[in-house]
């Protein structure tokens, strides 16, 4: 069996993509010229190897990976937004650095215990509700809780 | 929905329309990245730090150009660099012969396993571009930084090994 519609292999290399796709196209149904090819020029049909496809399973977890990989670099919208929530990060860091450091030794000392004075605690308001009843618990010599229980009290 | 529209989505709109990248290209990738690498895992490997790299320069797209291309020389770049990190690793797997008639697709793969590891490296990436991914000379030089002419020299030198270790290891080829 021959057939000669086809150039001998060895001279492919100049040819056009276009001739080059109408080869490749004839040597996958001529199998004469595919037995000379592979005889001749072997390297002419490894463009075959190219279309095969890969099962589902092998790809399972590839997605997750490149996305895990390459979610800190997201859109370029994304990474402005993320340079720029840094760089106020750092300047709101520096600001309140620079206060402390400028008025943190003048602040004045306090103790918050000394300075609570027994006339803070509240005034019991005069309850005009017949109904309510109100409770004073000295819990200790400076400290009263004053709990309130007036029916018509809307919460 | 073609490949420039779904550039222009995922710098614009929505990132998450690069899993479709992944989705339509990975095949190809692992592909040329095997072809190169000839290692499942290790192609897996440089088929992600492809997709990570085409993330990366997604800005840098020519619009005007092929995008299969594009990431196909990607692709080439990644396992090539793979290729030069792996200088001192175990010598490539060789396959054992078929035993019937050749001539399919999967006789040309069990053969492209049987003399591709054999070639020098560079020779090996030259055929893998030219042949199988159909690259341009100008492409393949700039890929391995030296002249379109050596890249000539190295094509005709791999095709000329490849075929004579065709026949010597499937005699039953010649006519």
């Amino acid at each position: 069996m021959d057939c000669n519609r086809i150039p001998a292999p060895r001279l492919w290399d100049d040819e056009t993509p276009e001739k080059l796709g109408q080869y490749r196209v004839h040597i996958r149904f001529c199998s004469a010229c595919r037995a000379k090819v592979l005889s001749e020029a072997p390297e002419k049909l490894l463009f075959d190897l190219q279309d095969d496809s890969l099962p589902e399973e092998f790809w399972l977890g590839f997605w997750n990976s490149v996305d895990r990989k390459s979610s800190s670099i997201r859109t370029p919208a994304a990474r402005a937004s993320l340079r720029a929530a840094a760089a106020t990060r750092w300047i709101a860091v520096l600001i309140i650095g620079f206060f402390i450091v400028i008025y943190g030794r003048t602040l004045p000392e306090t103790d918050p215990v000394k300075q609570v004075r027994t006339s803070d605690y509240p005034v019991i308001e005069s309850i005009r509700n017949p109904e309510a009843r109100y409770y004073i618990l000295q819990t200790s010599k400076d400290q009263k809780v004053v709990m309130v229980f007036d029916p018509g009290m809307e919460l | 929905m073609d490949d420039r529209e779904i550039v222009r989505i995922c710098l614009t709109e929505n990132s998450e329309a690069f899993e479709w990248i992944v989705a339509k290209y990975r095949d190809s990738v692992f592909w040329t990245a095997y072809h190169l690498v000839l290692d499942y895992e290790d192609a897996r490997d440089v088929a992600q730090q492809c997709f990570l790299k085409t993330w990366n320069s997604l800005k840098s797209y020519d619009p005007d150009r092929s995008f299969a291309s594009w990431i196909a020389r990607i692709a080439a770049n990644c396992a090539i660099d793979f290729l030069r990190s792996r200088k001192s690793a175990e010598p490539l797997p060789e396959i054992a012969a078929p035993s019937k008639p050749l001539g399919s697709v999967q006789d040309i793969r069990k053969i492209f396993l049987r003399i591709v590891p054999l070639l020098a490296e560079k020779q090996r990436i030259v055929l893998v571009l030219r042949e199988i991914e159909g690259m341009e000379f100008t492409e393949m030089a700039g890929l391995l930084n030296c002249t379109e002419s050596t890249v000539r020299n190295l094509l005709s030198q791999a095709k000329e090994s490849f075929r004579k270790k065709t026949k010597e290891f499937f005699p039953e080829y010649g006519l």
